[in-house]
């Protein structure tokens, strides 16, 4: 049961990372690398305002429109320009490398390299819950993220805005002649992928002592993630997040700890090789 | 076609500042000092002629020796790393104002860069050091694993290596140009093994950061506890990047051991260990035991609520009620403990040395430090350097209690 738990925790956070990601990828069709920077910033500038605020709430709600304009900045000022002019997909991948290190190190810059902590809850013991041992701040982790989930479910099936996303998504062309306006759409994937960035990134910054670097760690987990489940599906990169978390822990606990990584990068590359549209995302090309 | 041409000026010039932008914040990033070159005509002043005419300003003006100093400027070894940047520049200066006090034209200028708590980062630091700043002294690695990475590339080249805080025992034997102020890992296993035994420990788990120097620690308890009679019932190594533990944590829990060794490389991975480890409820009279790093002032005071009753060895050559160390601790916010002490002494014990040698004639550096004996520092006491390079070692254990460590032996 605790194992089962530990992998609920760490698959949560991978999802949240997942779905922004999976999103930003379907409509714009590229992989947005810098993803795990904006987790990354969110987590930092949560700890900011937390600093001076003494105030969880206004460092929420801070990281929410800090992240979310940093996601419409990223896609203004660089992404779109390089869509405009028809940049391939190899281009814009590379310039999300360089907006993760722009953004990593001036994160290292502004904030030094010290320790990073919000001790909101204090020490805590673990609390029992179905035989397993949990604390607070994971408690949140597991429902936060939850509600997240429910809320883009809801979004991307139930409003015209996620009918809308999911028709750029499918068809950014078609999508076009019927009267969608695309680029909007595809400026609005950034900014709610970079919304559920800024959420992970506050969990984690509950949880965790913050590190410039742990935003890769995250990107390459919530892509693994996103890959296993299938990258054009948001439902799929979520089951697919919490595919990683089991096989991690799960996978620890038979195999020693060094393995840990080495479990994500191997379902990566299998995943990659033999099933590159994941467990339950759409092959499109099967369409034609 | 000309137009959809994704290599045309615009996307070059995007492209381009993205990642010129990224480069140059990193290059500020590694808090690089910006110094002036050492003149030819100074260097030659101090290599030419005889011995007392060296670094004692023969020629009537104020001769500048220069070194390299390496250590982790980011990264989660960062947090001990920015620190003793900060003890190094301050020693640097009271060590100038001290040469002008007495006197004597030098004056000493140091580079840093950044090793980032890794060997192969810190070889390509120390060659930038070596191959661009000229320089032939590099003061560091402040990590085993920065140190075992500079370490061949300073004897091919006769650069002297002296280091402040590297502990591995691998350092040993690295190089005839190697020197470290700061005892061996084998000294503090020594002292802690022991400890252990005594406090009737039959069954002990470790947990370990997947280091150099944590290895070796490691190595030392995996070889030495058992031909004691302890049983080691777990064992499990954490990648550095790790900042979910929970379920290795689970596995040690499970396998009911008397006690825990802790053995994190840094101050963040000391708080993901203690963190986790407070929250998984281990039976009240298990034992914890660490290194040095979990006893660190930073530590200690970021995370002491969760380590009650962990035993940490301390090295003991530590000046008591120091006036001066108190004063050159507060003003450089250095909360490291003996690592602060051996970092800002290492300063001055160069400074005595290169006033006979000069910064270029590393074979007579070498010299000089293997003459030294018990050296006397401003915060630690006395310093010697045996035939490989090290000095001897002696640890003291402390318990924290309370957010704060008291000594136990």
């Amino acid at each position: 049961m605790q194992l089962l738990f530990n992998s609920v925790v760490a698959g949560s956070i991978y999802a949240l990372v997942a779905i922004g990601f999976s999103l930003i990828f379907q409509t714009n069709r590229f992989m947005h690398f810098a993803h795990g920077s904006a987790v990354v910033f969110s987590a930092y500038i949560a700890f900011h305002f937390f600093s001076l605020s003494n105030s969880l709430l206004i460092a929420i709600i801070a990281t929410l429109i800090l992240s979310s304009i940093l996601g419409y900045l990223m896609h203004l000022l660089i992404y779109y320009p390089l869509q405009k002019k028809k940049s391939s997909s190899v281009i814009l991948l590379i310039a999300s490398f360089g907006i993760l290190f722009l953004i990593d190190n001036g994160l290292l810059l502004y904030f030094g390299s010290g320790i990073k902590n919000i001790n909101y809850f204090g020490p805590l013991r673990g609390m029992e819950f179905f035989g397993a041992l949990i604390t607070k701040p994971q408690l949140i982790i597991v429902l936060s993220s939850l509600l997240c989930l429910i809320f883009i479910y809801l979004l991307m099936t139930k409003t015209k805005l996620g009918r809308n996303l999911r028709a750029v998504a499918d068809n950014n062309d078609l999508a076009n002649i019927m009267g969608i306006e695309s680029k909007k759409y595809m400026a609005l994937s950034f900014i709610i992928g970079s919304v559920l960035a800024s959420v992970a990134g506050v969990l984690i910054a509950l949880e965790q002592t913050l590190s410039i670097n742990m935003g890769t760690t995250y990107m390459i987990k919530g892509f693994t993630g996103a890959i296993i489940g299938g990258v054009n599906s948001v439902p799929a990169s979520i089951l697919g997040s919490y595919i990683v978390g089991l096989a991690e822990n799960f996978g620890v606990w038979f195999l020693p700890s060094q393995f840990k990584e080495a479990i994500s990068f191997i379902l990566l590359f299998l995943f990659l090789l033999y099933k590159p549209n994941g467990l339950f995302g759409i092959d499109k090309s099967s369409r034609k | 076609m000309k137009k959809n041409n994704i290599f045309n000026k615009r996307l070059i010039l995007i492209m381009a500042f993205v990642l010129l932008a990224g480069l140059f914040i990193s290059g500020c990033s590694n808090n690089q000092a910006e110094l002036s070159e050492l003149s030819d005509a100074d260097r030659a002043s101090l290599v030419d002629g005889d011995n007392s005419d060296k670094g004692q300003g023969a020629l009537n003006r104020e001769i500048i020796f220069q070194i390299g100093a390496i250590q982790p400027l980011t990264g989660d070894g960062a947090a001990y790393g920015l620190p003793v940047q900060r003890v190094i520049d301050q020693a640097v200066l009271d060590l100038n104002a001290k040469w002008k006090e007495d006197g004597k034209k030098l004056q000493l200028k140091i580079y840093h860069e950044d090793g980032k708590c890794n060997g192969k980062e810190a070889r390509t630091a120390a060659e930038n050091l070596v191959n661009q700043k000229g320089v032939n002294i590099i003061y560091g690695g402040m990590c085993s694993g920065e140190t075992l990475g500079i370490a061949p590339f300073t004897e091919e080249n006769n650069v002297l290596l002296f280091s402040p805080l590297s502990s591995s025992p691998d350092i040993t034997n690295s190089g005839d140009y190697v020197f470290r102020n700061y005892p061996s890992d084998t000294a503090q296993v020594a002292t802690m093994i022991p400890f252990i035994v005594s406090k009737g420990v039959k069954t002990i788990a470790i947990l370990s950061e997947n280091t150099d120097y944590a290895q070796v620690l490691r190595a030392g308890y995996l070889k030495q506890l058992p031909e004691l009679g302890v049983k080691i019932v777990a064992d499990e190594i954490i990648l550095s990047s790790a900042k979910d533990v929970r379920t290795e944590i689970l596995k040690m829990k499970s396998a009911e051991p008397d006690a825990v060794i802790l053995l994190p490389q840094t101050i963040p991975m000391t708080g993901v260990f203690a963190k986790q480890l407070y929250e998984s409820n281990f039976d009240a009279d298990t034992l914890f035991f660490s290194n040095e790093i979990v006893g660190l002032d930073q530590a200690v005071n970021e995370f002491g609520d969760f380590m009650k009753g962990y035993f940490t060895p301390e090295v003991a050559f530590l000046k008591e009620n120091n006036e001066f160390s108190s004063k050159v601790i507060a003003d450089t916010e250095c909360d490291l403990g003996y690592y602060c002490a051996s970092t800002y002494d290492g300063i001055f014990l160069l400074g005595d040395v290169l006033e006979l040698c000069g910064d270029s004639d590393t074979d007579c550096l070498k010299k000089e430090f293997d003459a030294l004996e018990n050296w006397q520092g401003i915060m630690t006491t006395s310093t010697t350097f045996d035939e490989n390079g090290d000095v001897a070692g002696d640890f003291v254990i402390s318990q924290i209690i309370a957010g704060t460590k008291l000594r136990v032996n």
